[in-house]
């Protein structure tokens, strides 16, 4: 198949196309699902090259699954997205107290923040990553769909395979578990003077 | 879970969950995107492609009767010669010796064509007398 006719074939029937040798599927699926995945690393564990580990490593396990792959069950975006968040959540783990290195942070240039400032940005990021993956997996879940990914509940209810209430539900208790997780590091998040 | 003193304002959050949607994401890099299309094709490479319907081979038995016609054309020569080697028996130089004339006489094979053509392989010289 041609790659302008595959752009709008869904990718689960490109997946079952790529399990049957074609190649032109593969590029497809490459282009369309790598940005994407690598996105959501990105956003989860604030490195970019420990971002494209996990992308490569959550696209791996999908190609290999791709024979198997079973059309109208999961979506393939929400499968790739659990498959990133586990492995997001263990590399965060093990990350405990570690946090970006120092020598990542860019200098700065005139107009951007200073490098003190630069500095609790990124402590600030380090906390909040490192909460949500101390929290319940479904209540990580949502609220990373909801305020990192930014979908809308339905949307969320749909990935998660609940209804919109349920959403709600985890979003706030959530929200709650990450309010007191981060308790113990007001000083690092410049928030002390509340 | 009550709220304690120490836990940050729910405003707080909300600002360092906005502050990471908002974080600026780095361009995938070209060596990231060819890796992965890598994988994905070295992964489909090793799928065991669909097979073919396999063909039986056709035995010997049914190559012998493919060259002279099928059963209709054995008609009266089912002699025990031929069902001898049918049955494996008789050994493959009686045939020719049996059925060729036959199958010359009705025009179903020059005396270069011997039904035995199969055994080409084997070294025997079918043709002569032993």
């Amino acid at each position: 198949m041609a790659l302008d006719q595959l752009k709008d074939v869904p990718d689960d029937a490109l997946l079952v196309a790529y399990a049957n040798g074609d190649r032109a599927a593969a590029r497809v699926l490459t282009l369309r699902l790598a940005p994407r995945v690598q996105a959501q690393a990105y956003r989860l564990l604030g490195d970019a090259t420990e971002a494209e580990d996990v992308a490569q490593e959550a696209l791996l396990r999908l190609w290999k699954t791709a024979p198997d792959w079973r059309q109208g069950e999961a979506k393939v975006t929400t499968w790739l997205y659990r498959v990133v968040a586990n492995l997001c959540t263990d590399r965060l783990r093990k990350r405990r107290g570690g946090g970006v290195a120092l020598d990542a942070i860019p200098e700065p240039e005139d107009g951007q923040p200073s490098a003190a400032d630069q500095m609790q940005e990124s402590a600030r990021m380090d906390a909040l990553r490192g909460a949500l993956a101390e929290l319940p997996e479904r209540q990580a879940q949502a609220v990373v769909l909801r305020h990192l990914e930014g979908l809308g509940n339905p949307e969320i209810a749909e990935t998660m395979d609940i209804n919109v209430r349920a959403v709600e539900s985890l979003i706030a208790r959530g929200k709650r578990a990450l309010a007191g997780l981060l308790a113990g590091r007001r000083e690092e998040l410049g928030y002390d003077e509340d | 879970m009550t709220k304690t003193d120490k836990d940050i304002s729910l405003e707080h959050l909300d600002a360092l969950l906005d502050q990471a949607r908002e974080t600026q994401v780095p361009d995938p890099s070209a060596d990231f995107l060819a890796r992965v299309l890598s994988d994905a094709q070295e992964v489909q490479d090793g799928f065991a492609p669909a097979l073919p319907e396999r063909q039986p081979r056709p035995g010997l038995w049914a190559q012998l009767l493919g060259a002279i016609g099928g059963w209709p054309a054995m008609g009266g020569l089912v002699t025990a010669t031929v069902t001898g080697v049918w049955i494996g028996v008789s050994p493959p130089q009686s045939l020719s010796d049996t059925v060729t004339p036959y199958l010359e006489g009705a025009g179903l094979a020059t005396s270069s064509d011997y039904v035995l053509d199969p055994f080409d392989g084997f070294g025997l010289d079918v043709t002569t007398e032993g």
